[in-house]
């Protein structure tokens, strides 16, 4: 078991890291919701491999020539928490290692614990999580509602378990609140938001895909989805006095707002957010690509919303914001910047 | 019909597609570094097209591999040293798993890169 000393180590290093890597001006200056944890090998040259794996998750190649090593095949929050861990092994000077979970139990090897606390202290610190909270006015109450830690998970690039864990361990609530919480299945959560995928004879594989809900308060960050999630937004609601929202649709890549003409459920332990009230209220609206976006080249797209009188379109809107979509790829083989620094070391002149 | 030296070129062609897919280049990228097109990559790939002397070496460098690996498929560089001290880390793991990291150890030594920042 890993000392007291050791862990605390390891929250600092994450916290040096998160600064130096130049994360903290990213998301201070430039806008981002998380810390990039490939963006953070990129910085420090450290080679990053994606590989379909079999049962391993990751694994840290130490010694003179370090490198990290990840299991492609694995959902987004995992591929990120897993990069942040074996960050950990290389931050930590740890030698060696293959890893088959991350987030291990009390009695694992005291490394495999600091490169879990390093791991949860660079994607997921205090300062991090109050500051998305803060912006989307999260109380710490609404911090124990599943939909609310799904929706915050997605910010952050981690997954909602992992999100339920670091919660904890932040003491937002007790013991066994996050087991109930880390209980609660993502998909359901993804259901309760998009009830009429499941009528249109969509099984569960259709929940592979995250469900962003989006409000005014997401004005303020870049969001780093990745191709095929889908994205709600709730909008504040003048529609008896004349005014819609619509997407700003001078843009090339466009994308259509369609009210969610359905209630969604609201239930205890889901949490969902008010369903849809007319009248009053906001409106919850789905908002579509209305072209497929390409999965394999990064994109980053405008989402301006538009809030005005279909006949005086002309005129000025009664409100108006933007948000930008960020979407992140990961392609297997080599990460890029290491690509980049082979292919100039053979280059011709 | 295929002769013993077709079959050679074959192989040889097919790893370095193989190399070339691993570390997630483009034939764009290669074609770049070798000064020629990217249909002529994609008929080099094929075994279609001869592998000049000269291209095999860069690719080689490129690929983090002996030349004589691409043209034989035997490696005498790969001492066993390289990934003996990855023993304890490797123990318990699946055979693909264990060829991965160990693939990706041998990736790392051969292309020599300078260590990050600690």
């Amino acid at each position: 078991m890993a000392s007291r000393r050791s862990l605390m180590d390891a929250v600092t290093r994450a916290g040096e890291i998160i600064r130096t890597s130049g994360m903290l001006d990213r998301i201070k200056n430039d806008g981002y919701a998380r810390v990039d944890p490939f963006l953070v090998a990129a910085r420090f040259d450290l080679p990053v491999m994606l590989r379909p794996l079999d049962k391993l998750l990751g694994a840290y190649v130490g010694g003179d020539a370090p490198g990290v090593l990840i299991n492609s095949a694995r959902p987004p929050g995992q591929v990120h928490m897993t990069c942040a861990h074996e960050l950990g092994h290389h931050f930590l000077g740890h030698p060696t290692t293959t890893d088959e979970e991350v987030a291990y139990e009390r009695e694992a090897q005291s490394i495999e614990q600091e490169a879990d606390t390093f791991a949860y202290h660079l994607l997921a610190p205090r300062q991090l999580i109050a500051r998305i909270a803060k912006g989307k006015r999260w109380s710490a109450s609404d911090l124990s509602v599943p939909m609310v830690i799904y929706q915050l998970s997605l910010r952050l690039g981690v997954s909602y378990r992992a999100m339920v864990w670091t919660l904890r361990s932040q003491e937002i609530f007790d013991y066994s609140t996050a087991a109930d919480l880390a209980a609660v299945a993502p998909a359901r959560l993804k259901r309760a938001l998009l009830p009429s995928v499941r009528a249109e004879g969509d099984d569960d594989s259709a929940f592979t895909k995250d469900v962003w809900l989006l409000d005014k308060a997401d004005a303020q960050f870049i969001l780093e989805p990745r191709a095929g999630d889908r994205f709600l937004i709730d909008l504040p609601n003048h529609l008896s006095s004349g005014y819609e929202w619509t997407v700003d649709q001078a843009r090339e890549e466009g994308f259509t707002l369609e009210p969610l003409l359905e209630s969604t459920t609201p239930s205890s332990t889901v949490g969902s957010e008010e369903p849809f009230v007319a009248g009053g209220g906001s409106v919850r609206y789905t908002v579509k690509a209305s072209t497929p976006l390409a999965d394999d080249r990064p994109e980053s797209l405008p989402l301006d919303f538009i809030e005005t009188r279909p006949w005086q379109r002309a005129t000025a809107p009664r409100d108006r914001f933007e948000t930008v979509a960020q979407f992140e790829v990961l392609l297997q083989g080599l990460d890029d910047r290491t690509k980049q620094a082979m292919l100039a070391g053979v280059e011709p002149p | 019909m295929a002769s013993g030296i077709d079959q050679a070129r074959l192989d040889m062609a097919a790893r370095l597609k193989e190399a070339r897919e691993y570390l997630g280049l483009s034939q764009e990228d290669v074609a770049r570094v070798l000064v020629i097109s990217r249909p002529a990559v994609s008929l080099m790939e094929a075994g279609e097209r001869r592998v000049e002397a000269m291209e095999l070496e860069k690719l080689a460098r490129l690929y983090g591999q002996s030349q004589e690996y691409f043209t034989s498929g035997r490696d005498s560089s790969v001492d066993g040293e390289s990934v003996g001290h990855l023993q304890r880390a490797l123990k318990g793991l699946s055979a693909k798993d264990l060829s991965e990291v160990a693939r990706f150890a041998q990736f790392l030594k051969s292309s020599g890169r300078k260590q990050g920042e600690r």
